[in-house]
């Protein structure tokens, strides 16, 4: 038996879930820089805030406040956004997210879909309520179509990482 | 039940609870929007963050840039004849274009001099290349390959063949943050090309879209009019064109006509643009020495 000290494993975390944490978050930032065209641009659903979700409703997660507010300031600079818009709508995320862990167990596909399409929705509406106070004109429609897609786009996002979580888990368990 | 010398103080056993640290996290982005464009540690810190994801940013065009270079890898020799053969008849037009330029410019240096006014010239700075295009609110914005190590700076226009694009609003190092005219509450000073009338357009947000205020109802303004760059600035150069007029709505209870225009350039398909500034207004003297003012009879 391996007797070596391990936080992660005294904690209940698998070893290298937070590769896995840094890996897909940093793979969905690279995928929403990638420009499709204004058009698509604004309709297209923030699958960095999707990844993080997932990843703070799951049990024995590394991902916590403090890396969802970390995050979202890199999405901040990469998009240009005002400093701070996404990092306060990410740290928010994942604390909804975090509370959320055991209700989420239980609940069925329905209700965990409203849950996710909520909480886009709520950084849909901070982000047009900013392009109002800054004078913009932010178009409703595109603000209500990215969250909808976003929540259709969830159970995929799920079953990516939950086989990425079980392939890890297993591996551990194999050592 | 524990004894109560074994039980840790909660303070020391928990931390921070999540709420608290999500609380701390909001305040710190609160103070954050409210601070950027505004602090100069908020732009310090904007830049060195831009400079550690540059890497990032680069990497990300790659694959675009190897689709585009394979893109015009196959195109054939007969396209390649054609297109040579196109841009040299452009050529040959453009320098056409550019003797007659030369010989007006020299006109009007020269009428400016004999009204005693400065002379007005474009400096073509460079051409820069677009780096990432904005999101959300910050959509009609985007970042630029090129920044203070290349000579750029704040208020610099970027233009390109069609006309105006935007202004530079926030430069690095490396890179420079540049605003459409489209992008919420950017001003850009102009005048219809027909009748000379100024206005102020102001962008709305929106791509494709902007509206210009302080005009009157009864302005001459119609729809299809050409609106160029007044230069009142002193940031656009004068003459350029800016966007074209679609609706003009007149109200009896307004005093001022509701104008919606369209950009002249479309920056959607376009990834290199040039930056210009009007030349610093050479005092007519440099221009040309007006002949020395007669001396003052010496009284007697």
């Amino acid at each position: 038996m391996n007797t070596a000290y391990n936080p992660g494993e005294r904690r209940g975390r698998p070893s290298g879930q937070l590769g896995a944490v840094l890996l897909s978050v940093a793979a969905a930032l690279a995928l929403d820089l990638v420009s499709m065209g204004a058009t698509l641009d604004a309709l297209r659903p923030d699958l960095t805030l999707l990844v993080l979700l997932y990843w703070s409703t799951r049990q024995h997660s590394p991902a916590n406040v403090w890396t969802a507010w970390a995050i979202g300031l890199l999405r901040d600079v990469a998009t240009l956004n005002p400093l701070g818009l996404h990092a306060g709508l990410y740290c928010l995320s994942a604390w909804v997210g975090m509370g959320l862990r055991k209700r989420l167990e239980t609940m069925p596909l329905p209700g965990e879909l409203l849950l996710v399409f909520l909480v886009l929705l709520s950084g849909s509406v901070l982000s047009w309520g900013v392009g109002l106070l800054i004078g913009g004109r932010p178009s409703p429609e595109s603000h209500l179509a990215s969250p909808l897609i976003g929540t259709l786009i969830w159970p995929v996002i799920r079953i990516m990482l939950d086989a990425r979580r079980g392939r890890r888990s297993h591996a551990g368990k194999d050592d | 039940m524990q004894p109560v010398a074994r039980r840790d103080p909660a303070l020391f056993r928990h931390g921070m609870s999540p709420a608290s640290k999500c609380l701390i996290g909001l305040s710190l982005s609160a103070a954050l929007v409210a601070l950027d464009g505004r602090a100069e540690w908020a732009a310090a810190l904007r830049n060195n963050l831009e400079r550690g994801i540059a890497p990032l940013m680069i990497a990300l065009e790659l694959p675009g840039e190897a689709a585009r270079e394979v893109g015009r890898g196959l195109t054939t020799h007969g396209e390649l004849l054609r297109e040579i053969a196109r841009l040299e008849a452009d050529n040959e037009r453009l320098r056409t274009t550019a003797r007659s330029l030369d010989i007006l410019q020299r006109e009007n240096d020269e009428l400016r001099t004999l009204a005693g006014l400065p002379a007005e010239r474009l400096e073509l700075r460079r051409t820069v290349q677009l780096f990432q295009r904005g999101r959300g609110v910050a959509s009609q914005r985007f970042l630029i390959g090129a920044g203070t190590r290349e000579g750029i700076r704040e208020g610099m226009a970027l233009v390109h063949p069609e006309g105006v694009v935007g202004q530079v609003v926030a430069v690095g190092e490396t890179t420079a943050d540049v605003a459409l005219i489209t992008d919420a509450g950017q001003n850009t000073p102009v005048e219809l090309a027909r009748t000379g009338v100024r206005a102020v357009m102001v962008g709305e947000g929106m791509p494709d879209r902007a509206s210009l205020r302080f005009l009157a109802s009864n302005a001459d303004v119609q729809p299809g009019d050409l609106l160029v760059t007044s230069g009142l600035d002193g940031y656009y150069p004068a003459g350029m064109a800016v966007a074209t007029v679609l609706t003009v709505e007149r109200d009896a209870q307004s005093d001022f006509a509701r104008v919606i225009c369209k950009p002249a350039a479309s920056v959607d398909a376009r990834r290199h643009f040039a930056v210009v500034v009007p030349a610093a207004p050479a005092p007519a003297a440099a221009v040309a020495p007006p002949e020395a003012p007669a001396k003052p009879a010496p009284a007697l």
